[in-house]
């Protein structure tokens, strides 16, 4: 059947219309929401730090000095220096990068592949759902960062295998919220008579589900980027995560905490800038989600 | 409701045998040779050989991983590599030291979580509210170890008030129930405000009102009660992060817990302990879900007949 003729006439202009209103709507929910702001200024903040922290950092993050250990935090060393001299200051500017690389990248590996589970899962249903579902029942029956704990302790401890086993970690979460909205929309009416006209499912699926979908999925996206960055800080403080002397925040609390009786500075700096960018990435999920709540719209 | 509870006991067995077999299958993925890892790295060639013969190594996959899950049912984890003991009794005695930390925690985060989410709800975009919202975000931003680590630097060896680590008496409890019950506090408040907020738009809520019902009569009666079913859920679940969140807190305060346990076993590469303290927790928690999925079932009920 020819496409055109499925297509009532007037049918994009609505469609794109609304989908237009439907934006700005939530753009006007989102503005007005000022703690999303606030949280999307702090990550802007860092994603500026992390590709300035060349050009800014006053000096190397990795160049001890082992006359100047320990130093307190002082006008030389904004945060003070480490049980190697290093600055602690250049090193956080450093940090930024790995701390938003591990978040935005374990999180954009997990939702392709949840949400590719997700939408055949939901779609398809029967047997396939069932085997998917299952399989997304025991990756979720290991709590917390049980699982990530246990796929970096058979592959060993390095930057790359945190991301991979924070990535397996992400995947039940997307293909669980896309999975649900899948069932919902392909319940639409719309959707059932698009199919009746003889539709691909690849057309259905990419010009019809995804798109409506899309919400609830930058939605956990956001949240989850702050969750899994707390993950990657804790396997780091195991020290399963980045290796010395990758200047990781979460492997810098791991160093200090050896020196917190006479040197807590060194424990108290990565540990708010840690506490600082996963509170962005949690205000902007909170701000994204209430602007796109229907029931919001006041 | 007996139909729910075997229904729901027959879903557990996919997700035991899921849980169990992914344990099996992390041995594979180490890379090297299973035997070898089993054997320790100090092994011989002949040790070796004799692990392989002794764990069946030689059969195929399949059939390890049936007898694997025969072990397992008689609570057989295997031996330490380290120290030869069977796993079980390595993990046993730390088993009840990671519950009463979990349970410890809960109640810290029930308490503040709970009394935070109803001053929230019911004082709506108020100061105070926005406060506590603002604070209990912060509070789920924090690393849990890192938020361990300043209250241990102050109140341990700033002010000299608790002690910085060890387990068993009371004073070694508070700090590391309060570094893992914060983010369960946070969570908590969170939905306690936002299911108190849902019922309170309720119809019946407004009648209480309407016939003029004193208004601590309408918290308390009516909305607190019928509020808190999604809450219980929260709690239990919590419960079970708890459980992994262990591993973090018992490492900050050295305490000898199950989640010590592991880290310590990660680093002495010992797997057989490895693998048994995940299935353990991992089934902790699965249970735990199951338990909660009975009560949430059992509080909706007597709504539905009330």
């Amino acid at each position: 059947m020819n496409e055109s003729t499925i297509t009532p006439s007037s049918g994009p202009e609505t469609v794109a219309s609304t989908r237009q209103m439907r934006w700005g709507t939530f753009l006007r929910n989102l503005v007005k929401n000022k703690l999303a702001i606030v949280g999307a200024a702090i990550i802007f903040f860092f994603f500026v730090i992390a590709f300035l922290a060349p050009y800014i950092a006053p000096h190397s993050p990795s160049a001890t000095d082992l006359m100047n250990r320990f130093q307190p935090p002082s006008a030389e060393n904004w945060f003070g220096t480490d049980h190697n001299g290093r600055d602690i200051f250049s090193r956080i500017l450093h940090g930024a990068s790995l701390t938003l690389y591990i978040g935005l990248l374990s999180v954009s590996i997990g939702a392709v592949f949840g949400i590719l589970m997700g939408v055949v899962s939901g779609y398809y249903g029967r047997w396939v759902d069932t085997v998917i579902m299952r399989v997304v029942d025991v990756l979720l029956a290991f709590p917390g960062i049980l699982l990530a704990l246990a796929i970096v302790s058979a592959l060993g401890p390095s930057l790359h295998n945190v991301i991979i086993a924070l990535s397996v970690y992400n995947v039940p979460v997307f293909a669980r919220i896309v999975r649900a909205s899948t069932l919902e929309v392909r319940k639409l009416e719309y959707v059932e008579a698009i199919r009746a006209l003889g539709a691909s499912d690849a057309k259905i699926v990419c010009q019809h589900i995804l798109p409506n979908i899309v919400s609830p999925i930058i939605v956990k996206a956001t949240l989850q980027i702050a969750v899994s960055i707390l993950s990657a800080a804790g396997l780091s403080f195991l020290g399963l995560g980045a290796q010395p002397p990758a200047p990781e925040w979460g492997a810098m609390l791991s160093d200090g905490r050896d020196y917190m009786w006479d040197s807590p500075h060194i424990t108290i700096f990565p540990g708010i800038a840690i506490v600082l960018v996963v509170l962005g990435f949690n205000l902007l999920g909170d701000g994204l989600r209430d602007a796109l709540d229907p029931r919001n719209k006041s | 409701m007996h139909i729910y509870v075997i229904r729901r006991l027959l879903q557990l067995v996919p997700v035991i045998i899921g849980v169990t077999l992914v344990s099996f299958l992390m041995l594979q993925l180490i890379p090297g040779d299973p035997a070898q890892v089993l054997a320790g790295e100090a092994a011989s060639v002949e040790q070796i050989e004799q692990m392989r013969e002794n764990l069946g190594l030689n059969e195929p996959l399949p059939h390890q991983y049936l007898s694997f899950l025969g072990n397992l049912i008689t609570l057989d984890f295997g031996q330490s590599v380290r120290t030869d003991q069977p796993v079980i009794d390595i993990i046993a005695p730390r088993f009840w030291i990671t519950i009463e930390l979990a349970v410890w925690s809960i109640l810290v985060s029930m308490f503040i979580g709970l009394f935070a989410g109803i001053i929230s709800a019911t004082k709506q975009y108020s100061f105070a509210d926005m406060g506590i919202m603002l604070v209990a975000l912060i509070g789920l931003s924090m690393p849990n170890f890192w938020l361990g680590l300043m209250l241990m630097y102050w109140f341990s060896i700033e002010w000299g008030l608790l002690p910085t680590s060890g387990w068993g008496d009371w004073r070694q409890i508070i700090l590391p129930a309060i570094t893992m019950g914060t983010a369960g506090a946070a969570i908590i408040a969170r939905m306690t405000r936002s299911s108190m907020l849902e019922v309170i738009r309720q119809d019946y809520v407004r009648t209480a009102r309407a016939k003029g019902v004193k208004e601590r009569y309408v918290i308390y009666k009516h909305t607190l009660r019928n509020a808190l079913i999604p809450v219980v859920t929260v709690i239990g679940l919590q419960f079970g992060y708890f459980l992994s969140g262990a591993i973090l807190t018992e490492t900050v305060f050295s305490i000898n817990g199950m989640g010590r346990l592991v880290v310590e076993a990660i680093s002495a590469r010992d797997y057989p302990v490895v693998q048994g303290t995940i299935i353990v927790l991992a089934l902790c928690f699965v249970f735990v879900n199951f338990i909660v999925d009975i009560i949430y079932r059992l509080l909706n009920k007597r709504i539905e007949m009330n």
